[in-house]
Parts: C-alpha cells; sequence; structure tokens
C-alpha cells in the first residue's frame, strides 16, 4: 500500500477492494469449485485488510473489530470522531 | 416478454380484447397459478401447434420460430415506438398459437475481474455483468 495515499484516498481504495472482494463472493456462491476465483477473492481479503490495517495505524480504526490491530494498549474504537464530528469520509 | 416471438417477429404483445374461460387462451394463466399442482406427464400432451426452436437459433440471431406466426395485420413495429404508445399497430393474438415462455440464465465464467476502481462505479467488477440500462436491452458499454 503506496504510503503516499491520503485519507481519502486510502478510504476510496477500501471500498473498492471491499467491493471486490463482495462480488467475488457472490460468484463463489455459485461456482464452488473455481479455484481462480477463490483464489482472486483471497487476494482481495489480503488488500483489504491490509488497506483497513493502515488506515487504522494513520487515521485509527474505520470498524470496532481493527481497534486492535495497533497494539498501543488503547481502545482506539472510541476515541474516533462520531459522523456529526466530522469523522465521516 | 410473455411471448418469446413477440420481440424477434417485431409483433407487439397484445393481450386478447376479450378473455374467454372456456377457451385455451385461459389455461395458459391458470396453469401458472397453481404452482404446487404436481407436473405429471400422464395427461396427453395438446397437440403442438409450433416447431420447437432448433439449438442452432442463436438468441443473437432473429429469432424467428419457424411456427406459423399469426397473420399480421400491421407492419414491423417501429423501433421508436415506444409500447406505451399508441403507435396504430394491432393485431389479434391468441396464446394458443405460442408455446409457454422458458426462461434460462447461463452460468457465468469466471473472468480476470475490471480495473477495481470501475468496478465500483459500475456495481460490478466482471464485465460480462456489465450491462447498464440504455433503453435499448442489455448490452456492454
Amino acid at each position: 500500500m503506496s504510503q503516499t495515499m491520503n485519507r481519502q484516498a486510502l478510504f476510496q481504495r477500501i471500498n473498492e477492494v471491499s467491493f471486490a472482494v463482495y462480488d467475488t463472493m457472490l460468484y463463489l456462491d455459485t461456482h464452488h469449485n473455481d479455484c481462480e476465483a477463490m483464489g482472486y477473492y483471497q487476494e482481495m481479503l489480503d488488500q483489504r485488510e491490509a488497506a483497513m490495517e493502515e488506515y487504522c495505524r494513520l487515521y485509527g480504526p474505520l470498524t470496532a473489530d481493527c481497534s486492535t490491530a495497533i497494539c498501543d494498549n488503547t481502545w482506539r474504537w472510541a476515541h474516533q470522531p462520531w459522523p456529526w464530528e466530522g469523522g465521516a469520509c | 416478454m410473455n411471448n418469446p416471438c413477440s420481440r424477434g417477429c417485431g409483433y407487439p404483445y397484445r393481450r386478447p380484447a376479450v378473455v374467454s374461460h372456456d377457451q385455451g387462451s385461459c389455461s395458459r394463466q391458470a396453469a401458472s397459478c397453481t404452482p404446487q399442482r404436481p407436473m405429471t406427464c400422464s395427461q396427453p400432451a395438446p397437440e403442438p401447434r409450433y416447431q420447437p426452436r432448433t439449438a442452432s437459433c442463436s438468441p443473437q440471431k432473429n429469432m424467428t420460430c419457424s411456427q406459423p406466426a399469426p397473420e399480421p395485420r400491421c407492419q414491423e413495429r417501429p423501433v421508436s415506438c415506444a409500447p406505451q404508445n399508441n403507435c396504430g399497430c394491432a393485431m389479434s393474438w391468441n396464446s394458443k398459437d405460442f408455446p409457454i415462455a422458458m426462461g434460462y440464465v447461463p452460468m457465468q465464467k469466471w473472468s480476470r475481474p475490471m480495473n477495481l476502481c470501475q468496478g465500483l462505479q459500475y456495481g460490478t467488477i466482471f464485465e460480462d455483468l456489465n450491462k447498464p440500462f440504455c433503453g435499448k436491452g442489455g448490452v456492454c458499454r
């Protein structure tokens, strides 16, 4: 993941790769033995996880389950701004 | 699109003006309303009034069925003529003359997905499924 990505670009990237994960999942629902599709699914899953971790490291967790991705003994999820505080991208 | 031939033959689908329950025109509707009825083949099949389309008749081609189409009373509907518009095209249409519609969905084949940014924008990462509504049938961008 590029270090030069700003917050909005990184958020956009997470949206894109998350959609790819979901769309591939829909494909696999009807193609249970497609190894190529499963490989692509895993590839997108890894990219999504890496992007989510980077976002958490730079800007805070997007979801609560990412909150412990950075071990700084802080429940960072609670420190995020609320949407009305400008927390939503 | 109840009538599989109406599009290819250029005849717009028209409901019969008068539906008589003691004639065959209602039989298809009645069957479709009773899905729980077991589909046994014990009853003799009705006399086919059409020849089944052969496999070589691909959907891309003009779906000219080998059945004798009803005598048209109008020429082919112009492309610009929307169904709700009165284009002066009126023809008699009897459901007994047409086969029951058969729906099918071909299995998607895996292909390398498109650029993820485009995929999110188009609503699918698969080029094969990228068929925006253009008012003229499903076509790729």
